[in-house]
């Protein structure tokens, strides 16, 4: 008999809110998350202007749980703590429970994504140029000193702490991974924590990721790449222009989101509320180049019917496709040549649209705050809005849901995600 | 029921290529020298680190390693850090062929990797950040102007923790099922049941499963010895190293993988609020339970008494040191549990089970039982 995964919990910290309902609406209403990046710090001379903030943030959100990471100014983990505990206590009611439910046993699991290391500019001054002579090499006696003495900066770079402190406060015994496959690494971490428990595997587990790179080595690197939009003629809200003609580069942003998927038979038997259903995943490699997709983009293709196949679906069983949909020249024209390969063109292709023009790019936690969003699509019966879609590109040939949320009951999903190194994955999301 | 990977339950997978790039060596010749001698690796630490202050003397380092003549694109080796250099050598040569095999369809062709959390060479950013410091510090208009150019515009590329899974799928054509993740020596281990999974349900046709990590730069070393690490009698050989192993269906009687359990003990400082004293956070008892679950997977009349193979730190004991020998890789540890029970099966002609179990830092276990096919 096939084990059924529903999601049972939902966790957000995104730059549309950090409340479930709070994000719900803003993805209803169409709004953005971005804001001038002058307002999170100074840099001037950086030509991006905007980010997606996650907004109004205070570690005390986190109440007693706040204590470990206090001063430690690590703003991902955070937003993953914050995301994991409203999940549970959505699933179990608190997180109490959710301990006493899963404490020491196997079958309760953990697959969790995160990003690369987060810097802030205190923790440059404070971390790294302390150990630095004036020609740039090492200063040992310095860097012996700083460390010998205890500092609230070490080890916060960690890119497990979340995974780490999450599994000390639930005592969940089962397995715990930290995904590293890039921007694809939230999607892969769902996907492969529900496979976990449709191959019986795991009962229940908690799936996510978590990510902030709105610091000054995030932020650089991007640019450098020539990833983000350099556009200054328009409010930090309208930079993010996914399939549009005018689309010159992804806006940066930060979150976490994390879901409790739960095999559906436990589920149902203890009455929990079930949010959807995690149906499949698709994963793949672009065996290209390692910044950028091919043209015609196959990878995506692979990942897709890979996700088609574990459903069960046939292509003309998917009625809305969240995109990756960056808004860089390339993934948008390659991500559309893929729905048109799979989907037999623009007559065949259902609605798509990218949430990152109100959210920017979550990096590694993308494809898990994308997921959740689809969730409260489903939900509430719309499709999320391509914001800033005022004159598509021919060469995306979409349907791309321009502007404005449409009210629209769908019952099946794929959420694609895709990430540097040619990594791809594509989510199938049932309703519930 | 078995309740792990389901193993037992799809076809069986057998190992049918290994690729190795550790202290003892560079690739599986090596490697089959190396045990055969039993000497110890490691060696004094290189004299660019060897600072008086870091206590650190010995270390495993892979020997007279050099990417240009060993991997099979030059103008790529500046994008890769030294584990990513060598993971992609040691995937390379486990998958064997040369040139690639094109009769298999790159779809059915999957890669998965444990990596370690090393995002980059030391020195990267060190002259940009200087000429980014003012006299009232970090000075925003510098960093995001003129300090850039200090900077190679790839550093993000070359530090992406998945550039092993990258570089080799490129290579190898590969275009399949894949993941890269982090759970320290387990990670290896973790990646061996995933792709055993995807090859015993159908998804895929061949795999490579292993893993690549350096504990050899200053940005690990430093925390290290701030923690203690290289402190005491049971101080830390950091080391580098990475193996893989080729995947297929296999038949019966063929040297494969039979059972997988992973799990989780939580250690290290005790920091969460509400949880002053966890019962469950055993990493022996733990251990226990997940050998007991990968067992369960075997077929009984492939049981027996299991030669046991064990990463750095896990419990119980070992038929055979490693890392006294290789010192700790990080990551990599689990990996290297790859070759060295094929060494143990083809070299010592061990002929029962062979059981591997590798612990991460953060308290991730992961065990797999190898042996005959059924």
């Amino acid at each position: 008999m096939t084990r059924e995964v529903w999601v049972t919990g939902i966790g957000l910290a995104c730059p549309l809110g950090v409340d479930l309902e709070t994000v719900a609406e803003a993805q209803r209403e169409g709004r953005s998350g971005a804001v001038s990046l002058a307002d999170v710090f100074e840099a001037p001379a950086l030509p991006v202007q905007a980010a997606c903030v996650v907004p109004d943030w205070d570690v005390d959100l986190l109440g007693d749980d706040a204590a470990p990471l206090r001063g430690r100014d690590d703003r991902k983990t955070e937003f993953g703590l914050h995301a994991a505990l409203q999940a549970l206590r959505a699933a179990f009611g608190d997180v109490a429970s959710a301990r006493e439910a899963g404490a020491g046993d196997r079958r309760f699991g953990m697959h969790l994504a995160s990003g690369l290391v987060s810097a802030s500019v205190a923790d440059t001054e404070a971390g790294l140029l302390r150990r630095l002579t004036p020609d740039g090499e090492y200063d040992f006696a310095a860097a012996e000193q700083w460390m010998r003495r205890p500092s609230p900066y070490r080890g916060r770079h960690l890119t497990d702490r979340a995974n780490h402190l999450l599994a000390r406060r639930l005592g969940w015994a089962g397995p715990s991974l930290v995904n590293h496959a890039a921007c694809a690494a939230g999607a892969t971490a769902i996907g492969m924590a529900a496979r976990w428990i449709r191959r019986g595997r795991c009962d229940v587990a908690l799936a996510g990721g978590f990510e902030s790179m709105i610091h000054p080595f995030g932020l650089l690197s991007f640019q450098m790449l020539g990833a983000l939009s350099e556009r200054r003629d328009c409010a930090p809200a309208e930079v993010s222009r996914p399939f549009d003609r005018t689309r010159d580069g992804f806006v940066i942003g930060e979150g976490a989101a994390m879901l409790v998927l739960e095999e559906g038979e436990r589920a149902r038997r203890r009455g929990a509320r079930c949010f959807g259903r995690i149906l499949g995943l698709g994963t793949s490699l672009d065996s290209h180049r390692i910044t950028a997709p091919p043209e015609d983009g196959r990878g995506a293709v692979v990942a897709m019917r890979g996700a088609l196949a574990e459903a069960g679906w046939a292509p003309s069983d998917v009625e809305y496709i969240n995109a990756h949909g960056t808004g860089t020249p390339l993934n948008d024209k390659a991500e559309t040549a893929a729905i048109h390969r799979v989907f037999g063109g623009r007559a065949g292709s259902p609605p798509v649209s990218s949430s990152k023009s109100a959210l920017g790019h979550t990096v590694a936690a993308a494809g898990a705050v994308e997921a959740a969003l689809v969730l409260l699509a489903l939900r509430d019966g719309i499709l999320p809005p391509t914001l800033n879609l005022n004159d598509p590109d021919p060469e995306c040939d979409l349907d791309c849901v321009p502007r404005r949320a449409r009210a629209q009951r769908v019952d099946r999903v794929l959420s694609n995600s895709f990430g540097f190194g040619g990594v791809n994955a594509s989510l199938a999301i049932g309703r519930a | 029921m078995s309740q792990g990977l389901m193993i037992g339950k799809g076809r069986g997978v057998a190992m049918t290529g290994m690729g190795v790039a550790c202290p003892a060596g560079i690739g599986l010749n090596a490697f089959r020298d190396w045990w055969r001698a039993g000497r110890p690796a490691v060696t004094r630490l290189l004299s660019t680190l060897d600072e008086p202050w870091l206590p650190v003397d010995l270390a495993g380092e892979v020997p007279d390693w050099n990417p240009k003549k060993r991997l099979p694109e030059r103008k790529s080796i500046k994008l890769m850090n030294p584990a990513v250099q060598l993971g992609t050598f040691a995937a390379m040569e486990a998958w064997g062929v040369d040139p690639p095999d094109t009769t298999l369809p790159p779809e059915r062709r999957g890669i998965w990797v444990g990596c370690g959390t090393s995002v980059d060479e030391d020195n990267t950013f060190n002259q940009a950040i200087l000429d980014a410091l003012g006299d009232d510090g970090f000075d925003m208009k510098r960093w995001g102007g003129p300090s850039q150019d200090l900077l190679n515009p790839l550093w993000l590329v070359k530090g992406l923790t998945n550039n092993v899974l990258a570089f080799t799928a490129r290579y190898l054509r590969a275009m399949g099922p894949n993941d890269n993740f982090e759970a320290g020596a387990a990670g290896p281990l973790q990646a061996l049941g995933a792709a055993c999974e995807a090859i015993g349900s159908g998804r895929l046709d061949r795999a490579l499963a292993g893993g690549a990590d350096s504990l050899i730069r200053l940005e690990d070393l430093v925390p290290l010895a701030g923690i203690g690490a290289f402190d005491g009698k049971h101080s830390l050989v950091p080391a580098q190293g990475a193996a893989f192993v080729r995947l297929e269906p296999g038949a019966s009687g063929e040297f494969g993988v039979l059972g997988f359990a992973s799990g989780f003990a939580p250690v290290g400082p005790r920091e969460v609020p509400h949880v002053d004293a966890d019962p469950h956070d055993s990493v022996g008892r733990v251990l226990e339970r997940l050998r007991a679950h990968a067992w369960e997977q075997v077929p009984p009349r492939s049981r027996g008494a299991a030669f046991r193979i064990r990463g750095p730190g896990v419990p119980g004991g070992t038929d055979v040191d490693l890392w006294a020998a290789l010192g700790d890789p990080g990551a990599a540890a689990g990996a290297l549990l790859l070759p060295a029970a094929w060494a143990a099966r083809s070299i010592d002609k061990h002929r029962g089970p062979i059981e591997l179990a590798a612990l991460g830092p953060r308290g991730d276990l992961a065990v797999a039982v190898l042996g005959e096919l059924p």
